[in-house]
């Protein structure tokens, strides 16, 4: 793991310390969320993760309505609790990846593969074109599948599959 | 004429320059002390294929101790003393050669002419001759620019096999005259014995399974003969008893043939599969250690073969090969035994096709060959065309040449019918031919032995055993016939694989490089000259001081030795003459890694791995935190277009990933360099191919990334030196002119010329601008 600083030691002033940022919704608009940092607030247009995949909490890139980037927080773990339930919410809107719990079936129709699954939000079908260019793996256990339409889901270990499940999504990667 | 042995007019050229008089047979002696004469030493002989006229023919030039003699072998020749010679020269023209000497006072005489075959033996010879006369370097130099100015197009060279002159397609290719089989094998089997138990199992397995293959036949005719015979004087009961007996032992045996060929194939394939992952590993890292040079000189598509197919061909024959040598030669040896032994005239009866099936088979075997060949000729044409056609379909519509290529297309398909006919006509008769034969065979031996049973002198059962025999025999003898052929086949494939295995590299540690500690950058180049394997100098008596954070600036042509000066100085290539030094040091006695991993580059051309760009990003130091990426990549201004990116740093890039565009390439590769933090930095034509918004954005990044390394920067563009600190001006290998760009303004040379032109062509482009 990247060494992580403790909150309040700066090196400089590359990143926002998150133990410092504030964040508020607006109550009358939900597309409104404000930044509070060294006394200045502004509005935040959206959040986006810098390593989506590699680790979701650091060096995740704030930016205004305009598009502009305000800054990067450092580390979401940092931020006051009711701050990081609010920045949390607004990433799971802007990345969204289920989690695949198990594989009911995965079947091969020329070059569409349709996988029948369920994940943690719930029973899913979809339809996967070009295993080799749709299914990436990332490390040894870890799969984040793209379907035709653009959704991702996400294997976090396939060893934790049922064993038939296991073997169905081996088969196809 | 009449002296010594006359060649056949196609007797093959010698390749190979015969520098002691000892390599040559008695009647060449004979033949040379003829025009030679009985006393003067015999220093050197090449032979040519060509005489000075033109005429194809024999002729030779022959060094002796203070003479050279030039000629038709039997005829006419010329002598020159060697202390009238100032040197020799080769020069090389199109479809042929001359060697020629010039004199003390500046005159040429021509000594020989040859064929391009030859080109690499005269040129060797040349050599010879000149170290003998102690022509000095630059001499030579000077002689070899003159040669260059008046030679022809270089014509792409043959390579040949260094032993016996076979024409290989590529450098690296192995002869496959020369390749001896049978010293591959051992070697190949040196790696096979790395996994001996394996190996030993697995033969075991073959053993024990060839006997189980070969008992049924004995219980045959023990059955006919002691048990189903009416002649047997037996009790029913008895007779009964022994049936069930022998059925059961039957279903022993196919039982033990079921275990022993499941075993057998499974071992066997656990230990294919072990000798290649060896293997492959080995030619992997045998690939990693070698210089650059070598991937200059190969085709990267052969290498990969060598990795891919030609591993997977020596896969093939230990799956295969191995086994079925083991077990069809045991049957074959086995079973003739066998039946000699149970009576050897029924035996003599039933081997009698052999011989024929043996001729039938090698004489379909040569026809065979030569037809998939062909087959696979046409075939290759024919996909070369539908990828032609494929690729240039943009070509071939503007020009309306669709009804073109289709007829050029339907007269290959044609080619291939006809290929594709006339293999299955060869196949309908050759097949059915050998099936014919064997079953003449049996039908003999039923005719033969059924009159010995009829007379009594064999039981059924023998002649039962013999057919069944016979039947078993057939099929490993085909296979035999063809494993010769599978032999040579895998042990060129191998040859290959230890050619690169057994390669030295160019560019390696000795034993006392030294590792670095705080590097300050001091780059020198001390009369350093450089050339691509045997030929013209690339770089030549350059002499530079780089300073610690300076930027160098290098301008000059295409092929005017910027980019190899940039190699040399990350030590990709040694320098053939001179000396490179990091801050005193000789590069030569730096640990490579030590050096590599002070030197950053970025290039014109930037490779991205497959893999996530935070991957790519930290290439150089993976262990950089996410801080350090996200940082280095806002230096490089490659951090706002990773943010829209839909995975961030965390997207895939290469061949199955996101696409960048050239420009966003290149800031992920200064990315890295920054990451780096290298005290020397190499930056070429890191701008070229970028629209001018881009352009910008690099040259703001390359700016901070500059800022207190030392760095050797090469462009075409003058304007992506500006920050230069020193600009040098390379032609034809040479430092032509040197100093800032207000000084070499004021010098009106070279460089002065080059901004004009260019400044020129960019007030063109604003004027046409502004009008539009």
């Amino acid at each position: 793991m990247p060494e992580r600083h403790k909150p309040g030691e700066r090196p400089d002033a590359f990143t926002i310390d998150a133990a410092a940022a504030r964040f508020k919704r607006d109550p009358s608009d939900d597309a409104h969320v404000l930044m509070t940092i060294d006394g200045a607030t502004k509005q935040v247009g959206s959040v986006t993760m810098a390593f989506p995949l590699s680790d979701r909490t650091r060096m995740v890139v704030v930016r205004d309505r305009e598009g502009e980037e305000i800054g990067i927080l450092d580390d979401l773990s940092n931020l006051g609790d009711d701050s990081r339930e609010i920045v949390e919410a607004e990433i799971e809107k802007a990345y969204f990846l289920p989690k695949i719990i198990s594989v009911n079936e995965i079947e091969q129709e020329l070059n569409l593969v349709t996988w029948s699954v369920e994940t943690d939000r719930g029973p899913r079908n979809f339809h996967v074109r070009s295993i080799r260019q749709n299914v990436r793996r990332i490390g040894q256990v870890r799969l984040v599948i793209r379907d035709v339409d653009g959704n991702r889901y996400e294997i976090p270990d396939i060893n934790t599959l049922t064993p038939q499940g296991r073997r169905l999504v081996e088969e196809y990667i | 004429m009449g002296i010594g042995p006359r060649p056949s007019p196609d007797a093959e050229p010698t390749f190979r320059p015969i520098y002691s008089v000892e390599e040559l047979s008695d009647d060449e002696r004979y033949a040379l002390r003829r025009i030679v004469g009985p006393t003067p030493k015999i220093r050197a002989v090449a032979y040519s294929d060509l005489l000075l006229n033109g005429q194809y023919g024999r002729s030779c030039l022959i060094v002796t101790e203070d003479e050279i003699i030039a000629g038709e072998i039997g005829a006419e020749t010329k002598r020159l003393p060697l202390d009238g010679i100032a040197s020799v020269v080769s020069r090389d023209f199109i479809g042929n050669g001359l060697i020629q000497a010039r004199l003390d006072d500046d005159r040429r005489v021509d000594l020989l002419r040859y064929s391009k075959t030859l080109t690499d033996t005269f040129a060797e010879i040349a050599g010879y001759i000149n170290k003998r006369l102690n022509v000095s370097d630059d001499e030579l130099e000077a002689q070899e620019e003159e040669v260059a100015k008046v030679s022809g197009p270089k014509e792409e060279r043959t390579y040949r096999c260094p032993t016996c002159g076979y024409p290989l397609k590529y450098a690296s290719d192995v002869c496959p005259r020369c390749t001896s089989t049978r010293q591959v094998m051992m070697r190949l089997f040196g790696f096979m014995m790395l996994r001996k138990w394996l190996f030993v199992a697995g033969t075991l397995l073959s053993i024990v399974g060839v006997g189980v293959t070969l008992a049924p036949p004995f219980l045959v005719r023990f059955l006919i003969d002691n048990v189903l015979s009416p002649d047997v004087d037996l009790p029913g009961a008895t007779r009964m008893r022994r049936l069930f007996m022998l059925v059961g032992l039957f279903l022993g045996l196919i039982a033990l043939r079921f275990v022993t060929q499941y075993f057998r194939i499974k071992v066997m394939g656990i230990f294919a599969a072990k000798v290649l992952l060896d293997l492959r590993r080995r030619i992997y890292r045998a690939l990693q250690r070698l210089s650059l040079s070598y991937y200059d000189r190969e085709h990267s598509g052969r290498i990969m073969a060598r990795v891919l197919q030609d591993a997977a061909g020596i896969r093939m024959f230990l799956v295969n090969g191995v086994q079925q040598m083991i077990v069809h030669g045991l049957m074959v040896v086995a079973i003739p035994v066998i039946l000699i032994s149970q009576n050897w005239f029924l035996a003599m009866v039933a081997l009698l096709p052999i011989p024929l099936v043996v001729l039938l088979g090698r004489f379909f075997g040569k026809k065979y060959r030569a037809l998939y060949r062909t087959l696979r000729r046409r075939f290759a044409t024919l996909s070369a065309s539908v990828s032609d056609a494929v690729t240039g379909m943009r070509v071939v519509k503007s020009f309306a040449q669709e009804e073109r290529e289709a007829q050029s297309f339907y007269r290959k398909t044609e080619d291939l019918y006809d290929a594709h006919v006339s293999t299955s006509n060869t196949r309908a008769v050759f097949n059915p031919a050998v099936l014919f034969m064997m079953a003449l065979g049996t039908l003999v031996v039923w005719l033969v032995g059924g009159r010995q049973v009829i007379v009594g002198a064999v039981t059924l059962g023998v002649l039962v055993q013999f057919i069944s025999l016979m039947n078993q025999f057939y099929a490993p003898m085909q296979m035999l016939l063809q494993v010769t052929e599978t032999f040579q086949q895998s042990a060129t494939a191998a040859e290959r694989v230890f050619n690169i295995l057994d390669m030295p590299s160019e560019v390696a540690d000795h034993d006392h490089a030294a590792d670095l500690d705080g590097v300050r950058g001091r780059v020198r180049f001390e009369n350093v000259s450089f050339s691509y394997a045997e030929g013209e100098r690339v770089l030549k008596n350059v002499d530079i001081r780089i300073e610690p954070g300076e930027m160098i600036g290098l301008v000059g042509e295409t092929g005017s030795g910027k980019s190899t000066l940039a190699s040399l100085a990350c030590r990709f290539y040694d320098p053939t003459k001179g000396a490179i030094t990091l801050d005193g040091a000789d590069l030569r006695d730096i640990k490579l890694k030590a050096l590599r991993s002070r030197i950053g580059m970025v290039l014109q051309e930037t490779f991205l791995f497959a893999g996530s760009l935070r991957e790519n990003i930290c290439y150089g130091k993976p262990e950089a935190t996410l801080e350090e990426i996200v940082r280095a990549a806002k230096a490089a201004n490659a951090h706002d277009f990773i943010m829209n990116l839909p995975d961030g740093y965390d997207s895939e890039v290469g061949e199955r990933g996101v696409g960048l565009s050239g420009g966003e390439k290149q800031r992920i590769s200064i990315a890295r360099a920054v990451l780096k933090d290298p005290a020397i930095l190499i930056l070429d034509e890191a701008t070229s191919a970028v629209d001018t918004a881009t352009e910008q954005s690099i040259q703001e990044a390359m700016d901070r990334l500059v800022k207190g390394r030392t760095t050797i920067a090469i462009a075409h563009r003058l304007s992506t030196l500006r920050n230069a600190d020193r600009l040098l001006v390379m032609d034809k290998g040479e430092i032509i002119e040197q100093g800032t760009h207000e000084e070499l303004m004021t010098q009106d040379g070279q460089y002065a010329n080059l901004v004009k032109i260019q400044g020129k062509f960019a007030s063109d482009v604003a004027q046409v601008a502004e009008r539009n």
